[in-house]
């Protein structure tokens, strides 16, 4: 879709898409004030390779922002902002032309702070089913959710082994409730692989390091099979609730696994897919939406 | 009404006194050599749309604190426009000439009395102007590092021009030019509460004729909170080198706009009160010693400069 703004810039609604004023911040929020350097020049400057430092700018903006108070598990996946914010805003678009009120989510793996959950519940009015297997987790999840008095709008659900999806709510769950979407990050790396981290980039010489520094536990970060095993047991138990969910949804960290994961659904038949890129500073991420139903999920895709 | 030519900015009520030659330097019109006036092509075609930088004064201005030989003094004191001059970021406040063998001000003799102050150690000048006197001492005393702050686009500009010809000029593997930079930006920070993350990171902090200008437009709360900063950003052992302004000078500058007018009705905290502030707890300081006073021929320049010392 080409439009007037940078191909590299954040979704139009992302209220993160002109910088923020971190010096003007800096002055208000006394927390994040204290991970920030103050320059010569009077300025305030952030150093992304601090996990401390990207704990209080989420939880600043965060705050900021939406109001939201937000702690995380200490050693947990610190979300960034812009990311989150961008995929939320991509299921907006997708669901805005279906008119829908009461609308119904599901988020998978939502983490010790439970952001996606949180966002599309404070932002949006939606109700919110928050998926996630870590004790630690879900304990700090359910605070979150309380401490921002959005009990009424999220379930945290207590998934009970790693290796199910939908699956172990769906059978408990006896009032076969439906769902508009599901929104998953999944674990990127994978656990078989002798250097998880390692990334396959073919340059590395030329490759930059990236500007933040990376957090989350291992459990958070890797599994079997990394992200396209994982996006594939999503698309497994889709095909097991074709009627549950209307809108099927995943993020890819890495662009190779993007076409193996438009594959595979090739390969099963299901037809009405879309893809989207998440722009944010140097970082892209990909996404794919695939769906059973006459849900247009953008513009010349085929209804299946 | 006043007179506004740079002339009356050394403060001085009498007239001039009559000057024997030989007795006290002379100033010199600037001679065009062909040097200069690439130079001075040069910065006439340089952009200064930039709102923060004062438009260009009349060419003619009088010098100073320099000490130059040669012809007699240019005499008729130009009327300049520093209305504009909101800063104190006078162009050519250091006379037009770009630092050339002839430059001395004449307060670097009193930083001469103790050049172990500045030798290998970090230095930050605030108020630099166009960095003459920066250089000057990043130069003579060896400093490991200047880094000079203004709050005029434009100047800093000419500052760093000035030192990427240096570079040019310097011998290889040599410390200076190459650890001196400028800075643009306001040495007042926007809120008080940005002094809880300041760090140490200067053996010395020179505030030369400075102190008027962040009292006339940041009123008394800015100039305490730039002392505190000044503290902040020393480490232990190091010099607050202060020259303050006294306060008879304001008066005249109060005319410059409508809010240092109201500034300069609202100060109670008087230059003279300076050091007991500086040595309170509130800032910090445990001592301070009387380092000179400029041997000028102006009254109004004959400022004491003193040092601060933190512990």
């Amino acid at each position: 879709m080409v439009n007037n703004q940078s191909k590299y810039a954040m979704h139009p609604r992302n209220i993160l898409r002109v910088p923020p004023d971190y010096t003007k911040l800096a002055i208000k929020h006394k927390d994040f004030r204290q991970v920030c350097e103050l320059e010569l020049t009077g300025k305030v400057s952030i150093n992304f390779r601090n996990e401390k430092t990207l704990r209080e700018l989420t939880k600043m903006l965060l705050k900021e922002y939406f109001e939201l108070n937000v702690d995380f598990a200490p050693g947990s996946l610190v979300p960034t902002l812009a990311l989150r914010l961008n995929y939320i805003l991509w299921l907006e678009d997708m669901l805005e032309p279906l008119n829908l009120e009461n609308v119904r989510g599901i988020d998978i793996g939502c983490g010790s702070s439970c952001i996606y959950s949180l966002l599309g519940a404070k932002k949006n009015g939606w109700n919110m089913l928050a998926l996630e297997s870590k004790q630690q987790n879900i304990v700090y999840a359910r605070q979150n959710v309380k401490r921002n008095n959005l009990e009424d709008r999220i379930e945290v659900y207590a998934q009970p082994d790693k290796s199910s999806i939908f699956k172990s709510y769906f059978e408990s769950e006896k009032l076969e409730k439906e769902f508009h979407f599901c929104l998953c990050n999944p674990p990127f790396f994978d656990s078989n692989s002798p250097n998880p981290f390692g990334g396959n980039t073919r340059n590395p010489q030329r490759r930059p390091a990236p500007n933040n520094v990376r957090t989350g536990s291992a459990e958070e970060l890797t599994c079997e099979g990394g992200e396209v095993q994982f996006v594939q047991r999503i698309i497994e138990e889709s095909r097991l609730n074709q009627q549950r969910v209307l809108i099927f949804t995943s993020m890819l960290g890495v662009k190779a696994n993007v076409p193996k994961i438009l594959d595979y659904l090739k390969e099963r038949q299901i037809n009405n897919v879309t893809t989207t890129e998440f722009h944010q500073g140097h970082t892209t991420r990909w996404a794919v939406a695939w769906s059973y139903q006459k849900a247009p999920l953008s513009p010349g895709t085929q209804c299946n | 009404m006043a007179d506004f030519t740079m002339d009356v900015e050394n403060n001085n009520t009498q007239p001039p006194p009559v000057i024997a030659p030989g007795k006290c330097p002379e100033k010199r019109k600037a001679t065009a050599t062909s040097d200069d006036k690439t130079v001075e092509n040069k910065r006439l075609k340089e952009d200064r749309s930039d709102v923060d930088s004062a438009p260009r004064p009349p060419p003619q201005s009088p010098k100073k604190r320099l000490q130059l030989e040669g012809k007699p003094p240019n005499n008729k004191p130009k009327h300049n426009k520093d209305l504009n001059f909101l800063y104190g970021n006078y162009k050519h406040y250091y006379g037009k000439r770009i630092l050339d063998k002839d430059f001395h001000d004449i307060r670097l003799d009193v930083l001469a009395t103790q050049p172990e102050l500045f030798r290998d150690k970090q230095l930050l000048d605030i108020g630099c102007n166009s960095g003459h006197l920066s250089i000057e001492i990043a130069k003579k005393f060896d400093a490991k590092s200047l880094v000079g702050l203004d709050i005029d686009r434009g100047l800093v500009k000419d500052a760093q021009t000035t030192i990427s010809s240096l570079k040019r000029l310097a011998a290889p593997g040599s410390r200076f030019p190459y650890n001196v930079k400028f800075v643009h930006g306001n040495y007042v920070l926007d809120d008080d509460v940005l002094l809880e993350i300041e760090c140490p990171q200067f053996d010395v902090i020179l505030c030369l004729s400075v102190t008027k200008w962040i009292h006339l437009n940041f009123c008394d709360a800015g100039l305490k909170q730039a002392f505190r900063r000044m503290f902040l950003q020393l480490r232990p052992g190091g010099k607050l080198i202060l020259e303050p302004q006294s306060f008879d000078g304001y008066k005249r500058r109060k005319k410059l706009s409508e809010s240092i007018r109201e500034n300069y009705n609202s100060i109670v905290f008087r230059p003279e009160q300076f050091p007991e502030y500086l040595l309170s707890p509130e800032v910090g300081f445990a001592s301070m010693e009387l380092m000179g006073i400029p041997e000028h021929c102006r009254t109004g320049f004959k400022r004491p400069i003193q040092i601060f010392t933190k512990v």
